[in-house]
């Protein structure tokens, strides 16, 4: 399982500035995408999820937002100290994304063609004859009927799946190394989301491209991913294979998420359980662990120390941030 | 298409029967009529010599037989002549349209030139002093009415007559280049305080286009931050300036007739000045039922073009 690791993310701090205060959005979130694997990101709304992965290609608004630390290690170069001029030749071509919402994502006084044929143009050289060839064979490529003459409507004659493939198109035109996908599917009827995701797994799997795969959906998790991280308040606090999350979670906030989702093979007397309370306040985040005000079984370090990530049995790939598992944490 | 422009066309009826009504008998009611301003204070007539004159004026009969009368003309294109000149209204009328259009046009297209690039520049550099300098100005120029900052051109650059011709208009058919040197100050004075209209919409709108998702897309293929801004944020961010634009031609059209006056052109501002003075009726309801036709079709030019620029407006919907 030692594969190669694609993007390396360490220590990333981002945060915005508002009338209220600091934002801490991210706050040292370490992990790794290995080659050909799809990883998830997991969490609730708010958590951290979509600014951590705009802050790999540094597309974080400033102001009011900022990466204040961290690398994100790309072939061995981090984008975070890279010039607007070279991140951009990072951009679509290696490492391109696919955003929570199809409507609002796409420009809508430019014809889709044109949206998808811009990446073409700029990172492979190609004619706008070329360009336009190309984005019909990939719109027919992603399932769309009469890609000729569709190719030159403009994204609101499209209904909410067709956006999605669209995106998907664009973002898998230059065959990139990774693609991050922010929620492709929250804002789809089901039935266009099983659609969407079956998609973006044979397209990423025969390109061998290495997918992060945002959600707050553990059931896209299991469908999807090799790897999960699961993020609350701007941090990891457990990182897993996906059996091992589904199995064995470790952390009070994981076994939470997982007793929130109905399982087919539950027992009738077992209720499904939320977890109560409300995630904390980003401008003012509670003394030690983050989780503490919603957590049934607190201790007293829980309050005094942020709990460091500690890694389980030895494994660097399955670590977990809560003093419960301080002891099965071992040194070397 | 074609449909939707013979339907905006068709409009125009209602709207100019309206138009006619209202202006036949506004003018009539302005104190003192076309006849007493002919007479002066100073000549004295006999009653039978005033009803000649009425009559040779074509006021003797009642006002409402009067309106349909000259209604009945100018159905069949027919405006009447001047009660002063005795000369045909609408030739005289159409020898001026065309310089106070070129002013207005002039104007918008100054306005524009100036307003959209500052308007962008002041939104990329939100809240630094150059943003700032040109909100203050742009304010400013708001504030000025046109035909004082035209006065104030024509002082400041009387002085330069080699660079900016101030003699005899010519047109622009007869020399280009004489004519817009000639109309660049004029228009400027019209436009200016437009432009700041124009600034202050293209720098709000861009930079609400600028938080829109779809530019962190754009971003997101690696286009150049050219590219990001005048194709992807400007095809959004213009949209409310084409119809901020279309509302104020109206605006421009009666700077360019004020304008006119201070710097001495023969445009349609003159020729309004003196039909109202001397209550020539003919004429100022001629003038008055053409620009509210140009109203009406400037109007419906930019509906088009704003439907050119924003393909989820369809002009044929019955919604519009
Ligand atoms: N432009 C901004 N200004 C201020 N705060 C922001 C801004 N963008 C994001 N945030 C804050 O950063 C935090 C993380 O937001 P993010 O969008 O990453 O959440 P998410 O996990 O993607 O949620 P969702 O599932 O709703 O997409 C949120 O608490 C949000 O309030
Ligand atoms: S560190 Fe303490 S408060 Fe935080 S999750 Fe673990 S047990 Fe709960
Ligand atoms: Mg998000």
């Amino acid at each position: 399982m030692s594969k190669e690791i694609i993007l390396h993310i360490e220590g990333l701090r981002t945060e915005f500035q508002t009338e209220r205060g600091v934002v801490q959005a991210v706050n040292d979130v370490s992990f790794d995408l290995h080659q050909g694997e799809t990883l998830g990101i997991v969490g609730e709304s708010g958590c951290g999820k979509s600014v951590t992965n705009f802050s790999i290609l540094k597309l974080v608004q400033y102001p009011p937002g900022r990466i204040t630390d961290g690398q994100v290690l790309y072939n061995e170069k981090n984008l975070l100290e890279c010039s607007d001029e070279e991140i951009r030749t990072i951009r679509g071509k290696h490492i391109a994304m696919i955003f929570q919402d199809p409507l609002t994502s796409l420009n809508p006084v430019i014809k889709v063609w044109v949206q998808i044929a811009e990446a073409l143009r700029l990172h492979q050289g190609m004619s706008k004859k070329e360009a336009k060839a190309k984005a019909i064979e990939l719109l027919k490529l992603i399932g769309i009927p009469d890609a000729e003459q569709r190719a030159d409507n403009y994204p609101h004659q499209f209904s909410g799946g067709m956006r999605q493939r669209v995106m998907i198109a664009m973002a898998l035109s230059c065959n990139p190394d990774v693609l991050i996908a922010d929620e492709p599917t929250t804002a789809l009827d089901v039935t266009i989301q099983a659609q969407i995701l079956e998609i973006i797994k044979n397209l990423s799997h025969g390109r061998k491209t290495s997918v992060i795969m945002i959600t707050h959906d553990l059931g896209v998790v299991a469908e999807m991913c090799d790897a999960v991280c699961v993020m609350y308040a701007g941090r990891i606090v457990e990182r897993a294979s996906v059996d091992e999350l589904f199995y064995d979670p470790k952390h009070p906030y994981s076994i939470g998420l997982l007793n929130s989702i109905p399982r087919i093979n539950q027992d009738s007397d077992e209720r499904l359980h939320s977890i109560s309370g409300a995630p904390p306040d980003l401008i003012d985040l509670p003394h030690g662990c983050p989780f503490r005000p919603r957590c049934t079984q607190a201790m007293d370090i829980c309050a005094q120390k942020s709990p460091p990530e500690f890694s389980i049995g030895g494994n660097e790939l399955r670590t977990v941030a809560c003093w419960l598992h301080e002891k099965e944490h071992s040194h070397g | 298409m074609g449909r939707y422009v013979a339907k905006r066309l068709l409009s125009l009826i209602p709207v100019l029967f309206g138009v006619s009504l209202i202006i036949f008998f506004l003018v009539r009611m302005i104190p003192g009529t076309a006849l007493e301003m002919y007479m002066g204070t100073q000549v004295e007539a006999t009653p039978e010599q005033m009803e000649e004159l009425t009559r040779l004026f074509g006021e003797d009969k009642p006002v409402f037989i009067l309106y349909t009368e000259w209604l009945g003309d100018i159905v069949q294109g027919d405006f009447g002549c001047s009660l002063r000149t005795g000369r045909p209204v609408l030739p005289d009328i159409m020898a001026r349209l065309p310089l106070s259009m070129e002013l207005t046009f002039f104007s918008l297209f100054l306005a524009l030139v100036i307003g959209v690039p500052l308007g962008i520049a002041s939104s990329l550099h939100q809240n630094t002093f150059g943003d700032f300098l040109s909100r203050v100005t742009g304010l400013l120029g708001l504030s000025l009415p046109q035909f004082w900052l035209a006065a104030l051109m024509v002082m400041a650059f009387s002085g330069f007559r080699g660079w900016i011709p101030m003699g005899n208009y010519v047109s622009l058919f007869e020399d280009p280049v004489r004519n817009l040197k000639m109309l660049f100050l004029p228009s400027l004075s019209i436009g200016i305080g437009f432009a700041a209209v124009v600034m202050r919409y293209t720098r709000n709108s861009m930079l609400e286009v600028l938080q829109q998702d779809y530019i962190r897309t754009a971003k997101a293929k690696g286009l150049k931050q050219r590219s990001v801004i005048y194709t992807h944020a400007l095809k959004n961010a213009i949209l409310p300036v084409i119809t901020v634009t279309g509302f104020n031609v109206g605006y421009l059209l009666g700077g360019a007739i004020v304008v006119e006056e201070v710097f001495a052109l023969p445009g349609m501002g003159r020729l309004s000045l003196y039909a109202i003075y001397q209550r020539d009726y003919p004429i100022i309801q001629a003038i008055v039922m053409i620009i509210a036709t140009i109203f009406v079709v400037v109007n419906l030019i930019t509906d088009i073009i704003y439907a050119l620029a924003d393909p989820r407006i369809r002009l044929d919907d019955t919604a519009r």
